[in-house]
């Protein structure tokens, strides 16, 4: 997990997060602190001590709810008596009526903001914003880096790095479909010399890029770097004559080394 | 303590006018309702801790079709909410009415028949979701049989409940008996319009509504579900328990009355709130998040008004645990209803929904509110119906350690886990790639929390296996009081209190429960019919096509399996989620989605756009051993879809009732269907074989595979549908 944040509405988003995070717990401790407070208090021959009674009478809680004290409860008790339970008729507390004429007056602002006004967008605006700036990131990183590759740009390398990174790319994303050594299982063989969409490192990197949906061949564009697709096609060149066990008969045309590049659109 | 003092059938009475009647209340079905509550909750907390384990060790579903997440998590789901709480609520309702009333229950036979009745339910889900015959509906995914009986059961409650008003001595109606008042009539509402449904076979029938509306009325009856199943007869038994636990009179009527109706007006609205960013219309969801706004108050109002009714009290909760677990379960209550609202605004329900967030939120609720409630109850009830004193008051305390433990360390891991898993799905590398673009990988970061959850999970249990001991020892130390004597004058029809014209209400049940029945009939109006009769709402695309009758077979192959509950069906239109699974998903595309498999958590990745996607064979090897094409997966394997036949049987009436439902098979079809179907199961098979997999064609997983190769592409080469 990244936590640099792009935007506020991230950080925002992570405050939250931590402002109901730490929410649960003071209430936790809060519950917990008055039960260690309790435990502490002994109790007096009357019942209640002084502490118990500032618990239950602090300005703090006057300020909070507005109540009538207890000693005094007597000015709000109603006439009712439902099984020996007794009814105050306190006053709402403060705060909360503040709360409720709040959020209705939220509720309102709200509507009228996203159907009236149309001052915040809705979902279908936000996602094209959304895309567009990412596209304009991306576009931006992409030109503080140059060309990217791709299927015409790919080159056939063969240094010890770039095949030990195709063949570690592979060995995670491949060999589910096309066996461990390339020997072909839900997908095809891809160490014999027969391609059904070309063999070319350009063929090669196009199908990997863009799929063969029909077939079954997912694209990778959303999870591969360029320059990781230039890797694992790469090593996937190299598998060819490699001859390993239990291979899954031949598809598509031979192609032999002479006639590569005829058909290098096949992919799209 | 009069009751207990007094002699049975006394004449004589502490009032000199003489005019007291002698009457018992029925402890009896209380009892039996107690028991149940604590076998069952016992059952379903065994039932969650079962599917937690299976979040980081699959293999504890024991390689079987019944225990399987996706048919686990709906038993755990349906035994906590209708077995555990629903008879906690009940022997609470039973035990508080007759005493509030001052009377017995209208019929002790009727409430022998409301006992049997909803343990017949309970016992049918316990055998039947595991059996896979599910609706798929959350909450709800009890088959259409089962639901006419819930509904018998419950008018039989409700006439029990409403015959024992007429038959009352005491001539206002406590805020209580209001609570229970909005949840019989709200349940009776939501349950009938949730589960209309068409039946197939005895154990088989397609939701009347489709797609968005579907969607629509089971989020309106889910959401509603939490409100008036396990909020509203709660805050009831608070407000009878609570003030009798701490001999304090209730610290505000005015409260009352105004969170009361604020609560069940606005509650129901509040839906939507689960369908943010989905492709329900914009209007609806901002009705979600505004009403769900306005609910902190009502919500809090129940909480300020428990709480402070503890006030000059708060010396006894050192030493009583009945109001230390009402202490925890309000707080709790206070917490999930702040925490509700804030999940329900669009930037942070961007976040935490269809993660494990929502996961630990409803646990605060269901942990601390409704069981804490429950314990706290049954900590009362028991010594005062068995007429002695609790066993071991520090094994209550230690159950309530354990228990406050247990969510703390049920809710933590999984806030963190949620909020990671959904950074990770929404990131991005400088370069325009998703930063995780393997689902499992954001998986397998939070499985250490799944850990931690479990173990919450557990110190909960463990806590509750201690209330048992407790309670049983109580009781055997004891002797139970079935008939409990009480007397009080008649009813005194011209009897008034002082006060506002609600002291008018309170004496007028019939008209009490007709207002309710307005209050919370508005909202779900309001929301539903705009979707029903607007047409512009659910943009119709042309090249949405019924399902072939084989993917129909698979569709409901797929909710037998309980796929929904891993998987949505629902891209929003975020860049994180187009970029990951495809083109974000369209209102118009579910017209024949009859029930909706929208989902609402991604324990896996959503299948949307899974059509296409995959050859048939990495399907067919995924379903058998999913590690064997996503290695360090935690899904469990489906062997016997490999070993069963589909039913090819029952297709023509599958067909003949969706087309009764709106789906445009053509008159006749139902004939041709069987032939379709093995048409188009052979290509499959065909397909399968190429890739060297030998397969029979009958098998049920191929025509699983037809509906996950469907599922989705009905607009993928129509641009103008993406529009």
């Amino acid at each position: 997990m990244d936590l640099s944040f792009k935007t506020g509405e991230e950080l925002f988003q992570f405050i939250l997060l931590i402002v109901l995070l730490g929410f649960t717990v003071i209430l936790f401790i809060v519950v917990m602190n008055i039960f260690m407070l309790l435990k502490k208090l002994k109790l007096g021959a009357n019942g209640t001590t002084a502490e118990a009674e500032a618990l239950n009478e602090g300005s703090f809680w006057k300020s909070l709810t507005n109540a009538v004290p207890i000693a005094k409860e007597d000015t709000v008790m109603l006439d009712h008596n439902y099984d020996g339970i007794r009814e105050l008729d306190n006053h709402l507390p403060p705060w909360w009526l503040g709360l409720l004429y709040g959020s209705i007056v939220f509720a309102v602002v709200y509507l009228l903001n996203y159907h009236v006004w149309h001052w915040s967008p809705s979902q279908q605006e936000e996602y094209t914003i959304a895309m567009d700036e990412g596209k304009k990131e991306v576009e931006a990183y992409q030109a503080k880096l140059g060309e990217s590759i791709d299927e015409k740009s790919v080159q056939l390398v063969s240094d010890a790095k770039t095949l030990e990174n195709g063949k570690t790319i592979f060995v995670e994303k491949c060999v589910a479909c096309h066996g461990a050594n390339g020997e072909g299982g839900v997908g095809p063989n891809l160490t014999d010399e027969y391609w059904i969409h070309g063999g070319t490192i350009n063929d090669i990197f196009g199908v990997i890029k863009n799929g063969v949906p029909e077939k079954g061949m997912i694209s990778w564009k959303a999870t591969l770097k360029p320059a990781q697709i230039q890797e694992v096609s790469n090593y996937i060149v190299t598998l060819k004559g490699t001859n390993p066990e239990n291979q899954k008969a031949p598809q598509g045309q031979k192609v032999s080394d002479m006639a590569v590049a005829a058909d290098s659109t096949a992919a799209q | 303590m009069r009751l207990f003092t007094k002699p049975l059938l006394s004449s004589d009475s502490s009032d000199s006018a003489g005019a007291l009647e002698g009457f018992y209340y029925d402890n009896k079905i209380v009892k039996a309702f107690i028991i149940v509550t604590v076998i069952f909750g016992v059952v379903g907390m065994l039932a969650g801790l079962t599917a937690a384990l299976q979040l980081f060790w699959p293999a504890a579903n024991m390689d079987l079709p019944y225990t399987t997440f996706g048919r686990i998590r709906p038993l755990h789901t349906n035994a906590i909410i209708f077995a555990f709480v629903g008879n906690g609520m009940f022997a609470g309702v039973y035990y508080s009415t007759q005493r509030l009333l001052k009377a017995p229950m209208f019929s002790p036979i009727l409430s022998w028949i409301h006992f049997w009745g909803w343990q017949t339910v309970i016992l049918s889900a316990a055998i039947t979701l595991p059996l896979g015959f599910t609706t798929s509906k959350e909450y709800a995914e009890l088959e259409w049989p089962i639901d006419i009986l819930i509904t018998l059961v419950w008018v039989v409650f409700a006439i029990n409940f409403i015959g024992t008003l007429i038959k009352r001595r005491e001539r206002h109606m406590y805020v209580a008996i209001w609570f229970y008042i909005a949840t019989i009539v709200t349940i009776a509402m939501l349950h009938i319009v949730n589960s209309l449904e068409i039946p197939v076979t005895f154990f088989k029938s397609y939701s009347i509504y489709a797609g968005v509306q579907d969607a629509l009325v089971q989020w309106w009856y889910g959401h509603n579900a939490v409100a008036f199943f396990l909020t509203t007869p709660i805050l009831g038994l608070m407000y009878y328990f609570l003030p009798k636990a701490a001999n304090r009179p209730v610290y505000s009527y005015k409260l009352s009355i105004i969170h009361f109706w604020s609560l069940i007006f606005l509650y129901i609205w509040a839906g939507p709130h689960h369908l943010l960013y989905t492709s329900l219309p914009d209007w609806a969801q901002s009705l979600g998040t505004v009403f769900s706004i306005m609910l902190i108050a009502p919500s809090w109002g129940g909480m300020l008004n428990g709480l402070l009714t503890l006030r000059g009290a708060w010396d006894r909760v050192r030493e009583n645990p009945v109001l230390k677990f009402f202490v925890v379960a309000v707080t709790a209550y206070g917490m999930s209803t702040f925490e509700g609202p804030m999940l329900s605004l669009k930037n942070v329900n961007a976040i935490s929904h269809y993660t494990d967030w929502t996961i630990a939120h409803v646990h605060i609720g269901g942990l601390g509110w409704n069981g804490f409630m429950t314990f706290g109850m049954f900590y009362y009830l028991v010594p005062k119906m068995w007429r002695t004193n609790l066993y071991s008051v520090k094994l209550a305390n230690m159950h309530f350690w354990l228990g406050t433990l247990g969510i703390i360390f049920y809710a933590l891991p999984l806030y963190w886990a949620g909020f990671t898993q959904s950074l990770m799905w929404k990131e991005f590398t400088k370069d325009g790639f998703l930063a995780y673009p393997n689902f499992l990988e954001t998986v397998t970061q939070i499985l250490p929390m799944y850990m931690a959850r479990a173990f919450g999970g557990s110190l909960y249990l463990t806590g509750t296996l201690i209330m048992v001991y407790n309670l049983l020892k109580t009781a055997g130390s004891g002797e139970f009081l079935a008939h409990e004597y009480d007397e009080a004058p008649a009813l005194n029809k011209k009897l008034k209190i002082a006060g506002t014209f609600h002291s008018l209400l309170e004496r007028k049940p019939v008209v009490f429960t007709v207002l309710a029945f307005i209050a919370v009939f508005v909202g779900g109006a309001v929301e539903f019919l705009p979707t029903w009769l607007i047409e512009s709402n659910i943009p119709t695309i042309a090249s949405v096509k019924p399902y072939t009758p084989l993917e129909l077979e698979g569709r409901d192959i797929y909710i037998r399996e309980g796929c929904n509950n891993c998987h949505s069906q629902m891209i929003r239109p975020f860049r994180s989620e187009t970029e990951r699974y495809g083109e974000y998903s369209k209102s118009g595309e579910f017209v024949y989605d009859h029930p909706f498999l929208w989902g609402s958590k991604r324990t896996g990745p959503d299948l949307h756009r899974e059509g296409g996607k995959y050859p048939d064979s990495w399907h067919y090897n995924h379903m058998l051993d999913p590690t064997s094409m996503s290695p360090g997966s935690i899904m469990p394997s489906y062997p016997w879809l490999f070993d069963d036949s589909y039913n090819t049987t029952d297709i023509p009436a599958k067909i003949n009732a969706m087309r009764t439902i709106g789906v445009p098979y053509e008159e006749g079809y139902e004939n041709e269907a069987v032939a379709d179907m093995e048409k188009q199961a052979e290509s499959i098979a065909n397909n399968l074989a190429e890739a060297k997999i030998k397969v029979g064609k009958d098998k049920e997983i191929i025509a699983l595979i037809s509906y996950l190769q469907r599922v989705g592409t009905d607009i993928k080469n129509d641009q103008t549908a993406l529009k």
